[in-house]
Formats: C-alpha cells, sequence, structure tokens
C-alpha cells in the first residue's frame, strides 16, 4: 500500500499574500477584502515578503533544495470561490524541492519520506452552501498565503500517515510560530493506492480525520481488488459525520489548468534572502537530541518536547545548572505536570529554577521543594498544595498497598499504573489535574519497587 | 542631430510577431476568465443551472468575436499537451528577441524602424482587412515590446497623399532618457503638419 499526502498550511503572515487585507478573523463575512482580493479588473498583486519567508523556512525544514530564483504562476479553474477564475499558485520553480523528512516513529524506529516539492498559492474564498437551492460566498479567505507540501507515497500505513501528520504539524507550527488556535487551518489531501491506481480524497482537516479517511479507503481499495474489480483512478471527497469517501470525480475529466506564468508579479531571485534565513531546532530534532545528549528514554523527551518547547529548554537549564539527576527528577515530574497551568497564569519558571537550586544544594528536603513548586507554578498557598499532594498520594499509596500486585506488573509494563489512574481519576473526580495523578503515581509506584 | 546612423540586420524579430499573438492570447485569456456572469461580467439568464453551465452561457452570450477568437486561441496555446509547443516556446522566443537587442544595444544607442509596415490606411481600408492582416500591422511594434524595451512613435514624413508616416526608437531597458532627448531634438528638426486630406 502506498500513500502520499498534499499538505496545506496557512501561513501566519499579517496581511493577505497579495495585498494588505488583514488574515485575522472578520466579525462579518466579506468585510476583510479589497479590490485584489477580489480579483477586480486592474487590480495588481505585490508579493508579501513574509510568505515568502515562511515559505523558505519550511523548505529548509523539510530538507527541500530551496530554488534560488522563484516565480508564480496562473492556474485557471472556474468555480465560484475564485473571485478572477485564476489561482496565483507555483508551478515551475517552486519554493522548494526533492526534501526528505525523517519520521519518528512511536515505536521508536524512524523513516525517511520523500518531500516533492512545497510551493507557495492563494488560498480561494469559501462556499456557504445555504438550505435552499443556492449559496453564499465569503471572500474574506481569499488571497490568504498558503503553503502545499507534497510527499513522494511513502507512507505505509493510514496510522503511519496519522503519525507523520502529527509530527509535521507540530514541526511546522514551532518553525513558523503558527498560533495554537491555526490547527484547524491545516488541510490535507491523501493519495491512497492499494494495487496500482491511486484515488484521492480531497479537503480532510485534522489527524483523526485523515486516518479515517485512509482506512475507509484502503478497505474499500481492497474490497474491490477481491471481488476482481478494478480501482478507478478518481478524486474522492470525505464525509466527516459519516467517516466514508464518495466519489467527487472520474480522473479522466481532470480539470486542464492551463498554468502561465503569472506576468504581473515578474521573477523573484531569493538566494540572498533564503542564505539569512536560519530555522529553529524543529520538535522532532530536540526530542532526538535531548533523548542522546541527557541519556533520556524518547518518551520521556517526547513528553517534554510535546507539552512546550518552553518546558524542553527549561529542562536543558536545570540540567545544565543542576545536573541531569535533577533535572529528570523535577521537570520531566511535578514542573511537567504543572506547566500547562503555568502557562495559563502566564507564570514564569524562574522560581522554580531558584528552588530546585535550593534542594540541589541541600537547603530543602524533597518534600519541601515539591510543595514549593506546586505552589509556585499554580499559585496555590504552600498549605492547599501541601494538603493537596498529601491527599493524593495518600490515596495512591493506600490504593497500591491494597493491589501490590500492580507494583510487580509496572516492571513488566507501564501500562500497569493506569488502573491507579484511572481508580483515583473516578474517586477525585477533577479535583486533580490528569498530569498531576500521572506524575504523582509514577512517583509512588518506583519508590515502592 | 549629430546622430551616426548604421543599417544593422535583425533576423530574429521576424519570430517576435507569432510569440506575441500567442504570449498575448494565452495571458488575455486568463485575464477574461474573471467574466462568468458572477462578480464581473453581465449577470443575466437561468440562475438554477449549474454553475459551469451558467458560466458558458454567458460567455457565449456577451463576449464579441475577437474576444472569444483570443480567448480560444489563448486558451488553446496553453493546454495541456500544447502548452510547450506553443506557450513555453514563445517565452523562448521572447529570449532570443530581447537578446537580439542586447547585442544591438552594446554598440548602439537605439534601434530606429519605421512604426507601421505601410503608410496610415483608412478606415474605408481598415474594414476591409481581415483579422491576420490586422494583426501582422503590428509587427514592427511587437518585437520591443515582447522584448520590454522602451519604444517612442513618431512622425518622420509624408506620403504623396499627404499621410502621415511614423518612425519609431527603440531604447535598452531603463533608458528611457536616451528615447526621449532624441525625441525632443528630433521634434526640433522635424516641422510637423497637420495631413491635408483631399476632400
Amino acid at each position: 500500500m502506498k500513500i502520499g499526502l498534499e499538505v496545506h498550511v496557512q501561513l501566519p503572515t499579517k496581511s493577505k499574500m497579495f495585498c494588505s487585507c488583514p488574515t485575522t478573523d472578520a466579525s462579518a463575512p466579506n468585510t476583510h477584502v479589497c479590490p485584489t482580493c477580489l480579483g477586480m479588473p486592474g487590480s495588481r498583486p505585490v508579493l508579501n515578503r513574509e510568505a515568502l519567508v515562511c515559505g523558505i523556512k519550511l523548505a529548509k525544514m523539510l530538507g527541500c533544495k530551496v530554488a534560488d530564483t522563484v516565480w508564480f504562476s496562473r492556474k485557471t479553474y472556474f468555480y465560484p470561490d475564485m473571485s478572477k477564475s485564476v489561482q496565483i499558485t507555483q508551478y515551475d520553480h517552486p519554493v522548494g524541492e526533492g526534501g526528505a523528512y525523517v519520521l519518528h516513529k512511536e515505536d521508536g524506529s524512524a523513516k525517511e519520506v520523500r518531500i516533492t516539492r512545497i510551493h507557495l498559492e492563494e488560498d480561494p474564498g469559501k462556499t456557504k452552501r445555504t438550505g435552499d437551492m443556492s449559496s453564499l460566498i465569503d471572500y474574506n479567505r481569499s488571497g490568504i498565503p498558503l503553503a502545499e507540501i507534497v510527499t513522494e507515497p511513502d507512507l505505509a500505513t493510514p496510522k503511519e500517515a496519522r503519525e507523520f501528520l502529527a509530527q509535521l504539524i507540530a514541526d511546522i507550527k514551532h518553525i513558523i510560530d503558527l498560533p495554537e488556535s491555526g490547527e484547524r487551518s491545516i488541510r490535507c489531501d491523501c493519495n491512497i493506492s492499494v494495487g496500482k491506481e491511486r484515488c484521492e480524497v480531497k479537503n480532510v482537516t485534522g489527524l483523526k480525520n485523515a486516518e479515517t479517511a485512509l482506512t475507509y479507503e484502503m478497505r474499500r481499495q481492497l474490497k474491490v481488488l477481491k471481488a476482481g474489480g478494478k480501482i478507478e483512478r478518481e478524486t474522492r471527497n470525505f464525509d466527516e459525520t459519516r467517516g466514508i469517501t464518495y466519489t467527487a470525480r472520474k480522473k479522466e475529466f481532470e480539470a486542464d489548468y492551463g498554468y502561465i506564468d503569472e506576468p504581473d508579479l515578474g521573477i523573484f531571485r531569493i538566494k540572498a534572502l533564503s542564505d539569512s534565513i536560519r530555522i529553529k531546532e524543529s520538535p522532532a530534532k530536540m526530542i532526538l537530541r535531548l533523548s542522546s545528549q541527557y541519556g533520556i528514554d524518547a518518551k520521556m523527551a517526547r513528553q517534554l518536547v510535546s507539552t512546550s518547547t518552553d518546558l524542553a529548554s527549561f529542562f536543558e537549564s536545570v540540567a545544565s545548572e543542576y545536573g541531569r539527576e535533577n533535572a529528570v527528577k523535577w521537570v520531566a515530574g511535578p514542573v511537567s505536570a504543572n506547566w500547562r497551568a503555568m502557562e495559563e497564569r502566564g507564570g514564569k519558571a524562574d522560581g522554580v529554577l531558584l528552588t530546585i537550586g535550593m534542594f540541589a544544594e541541600g537547603k530543602i528536603t524533597d518534600t519541601e521543594a515539591g510543595i514549593e513548586i506546586k505552589s509556585a507554578m499554580t499559585g496555590m498557598s504552600a498549605e492547599q498544595a501541601q494538603r493537596s499532594s498529601e491527599g493524593l498520594e495518600k490515596m495512591i499509596s493506600d490504593y497500591l498497598d491494597g493491589n501490590p500486585a500492580i507494583v510487580d506488573d509496572y516492571r513488566k509494563n507501564e501500562k500497569a499504573a493506569n488502573r491507579v489512574i484511572g481508580y483515583v481519576m473516578k474517586q477525585t473526580g477533577g479535583q486533580y489535574s490528569s498530569r498531576d495523578i500521572v506524575a504523582a503515581t509514577r512517583k509512588i509506584i518506583e519508590s515502592k519497587m | 542631430m549629430g546622430v551616426e546612423i548604421e543599417r544593422v540586420s535583425m533576423p530574429e524579430l521576424k519570430y517576435a510577431m507569432p510569440a506575441y499573438y500567442v504570449l498575448a492570447a494565452s495571458e488575455a485569456s486568463t485575464n477574461l476568465a474573471r467574466y462568468v456572469g458572477m462578480r464581473y461580467g453581465k449577470q443575466d439568464g437561468d440562475l438554477t443551472q449549474g454553475f459551469d453551465e451558467y458560466f458558458t452561457s454567458i460567455r457565449s452570450r456577451y463576449f464579441g468575436e475577437e474576444v472569444k477568437r483570443r480567448v480560444l486561441l489563448g486558451t488553446y496555446t496553453r493546454m495541456a499537451g500544447f502548452r510547450d509547443r506553443y506557450y513555453a516556446k514563445a517565452l523562448q522566443v521572447r529570449m532570443l528577441i530581447i537578446d537580439a537587442y542586447r547585442k544591438q544595444f552594446r554598440t548602439h544607442d537605439a534601434v530606429l524602424t519605421p512604426t507601421m509596415p505601410f503608410v496610415s490606411p483608412r478606415f474605408e481600408d481598415i474594414s476591409e482587412m481581415s483579422p491576420i492582416e490586422t494583426y501582422k500591422a503590428d509587427c514592427l511594434t511587437v518585437p520591443p515590446n515582447l522584448a520590454g524595451a522602451p519604444h517612442l512613435s513618431c512622425p518622420c514624413g509624408y506620403d504623396e497623399n499627404c499621410m502621415p508616416i511614423g518612425m519609431q526608437f527603440v531604447t535598452d531597458h531603463w533608458r528611457e532618457d536616451l528615447l526621449l532627448n532624441m525625441a525632443e531634438d528630433w521634434g526640433k528638426s522635424f516641422d510637423v503638419r497637420r495631413p491635408e486630406v483631399p476632400i
């Protein structure tokens, strides 16, 4: 089985790709529009440099060869949400080509996925169907900059495709500083072939949907082949509520986009710009580096980085100041458990660093440090923090005393801890965060081993 | 005027016409793609049809003959399977034309040609010309246009019927200054008169 993906990312620029309309959410339809993004006769596009910068960053992240010279093309197709019936995109000379991106799978193995190309283009408007036989068009989205990433068909299963997307999206968000709420703005076309001919499922949003659509499509194709049928090359749509795909159009009627170079934009020589751009370390690479540099297992590294790359950096600060042991003991434990709470309060981890320092120098005890950290991060008073953690720890400890087999099982399989976690959650009903419960359970089981 | 004149040959320019019309039609067909009777173009007809059918009906009904000719030509020249033969080839020809001018500008300030291949026709003559003949009238103005070179036309004489004859200066990219200076000098020494058309 072969799976290839086309991933569309809305780029976090302040203004649209070819005009100065804002890209923020609009209060009403058709308010963030101007002659250019409405495609009025006589209007001219001007390239947003920031969109190009984002494209170059992503091309570098994906290991692509960044072009020295790029230009744009007109892709002609007739659709109501394309105001000028022409989409400005890249055909010849896209921003990046021929990349390779390493997927680090949950089972610890790694796999290289080849990247065909990454190009920049403008988003069309949005069609909203109304109940009766009519549709409304909102052009607020028209002209929002997009990067399209095209992979080779190197993914082997729907699950692998999902893992790939999860890692890719996390990396993209970090590299181009995509806001958290931007998740919905990543869309994906999934190509899958079980036999020789492939089908494309268009416009799938979200990791779970991508896996569902691909799994459905895999089973459908297998069924057709088993029954002696032939897979027809076609474009299919995904029905999110029913979790199925259905025929959109057969490929023999595939549109001919009649690409020509965009004469209103010209040629961009980007070598100097591209050479001046350094990208941040991607979360996927950071996980690998943390795990090898500090000798922690990949799972712990993944948990730190996926909570927040700031937490992972904090781990590194603690490790360099007070040693790896303290970083693992404190940062991967209680600090990690309370990190989100701290971020939500807008807090900083400076005080926590000092507390860990006092513990490392033997000025305060294990328990005191734990209470201090909890209270500094959550804003609880020391008494509250103490009571809360004592109550939680006592409950876990009592449960383990009553079910000693869990500690033995835990040696073989860490999933044994889930029994305790489930029990505590049920008993306390939302009183503690799941992260607190997990951290405390691990700590206590490990102390009893 | 103190200008040295030298006769040169630029055989590449004969390919400018076909290349120009391929590129102009290709671009025009995409420029005109927005006129489908929705945001742009006349809204009319049966709105319950599918959008493809509706767009086609509007374009068939309201575009004029010359527009349709250029849209069809321009769509054909960029179609998959024909794109390399026409559109991409025309882009290569354009590079050839630019190079031909560059070669002359290494040793010359300007290229001087007549503006039109014939003396100004009368309206009744134009109405009898075929589309190809009208296109061909542009054979001297199209090459600098294709090359993106600045060019300027001014009257330079009159034929036996007193119809004006134009000449065209072409200079290198970014040399509009030369162009304007030459035209100004020419204007000082040339006596422009209104054509005395017999009634």
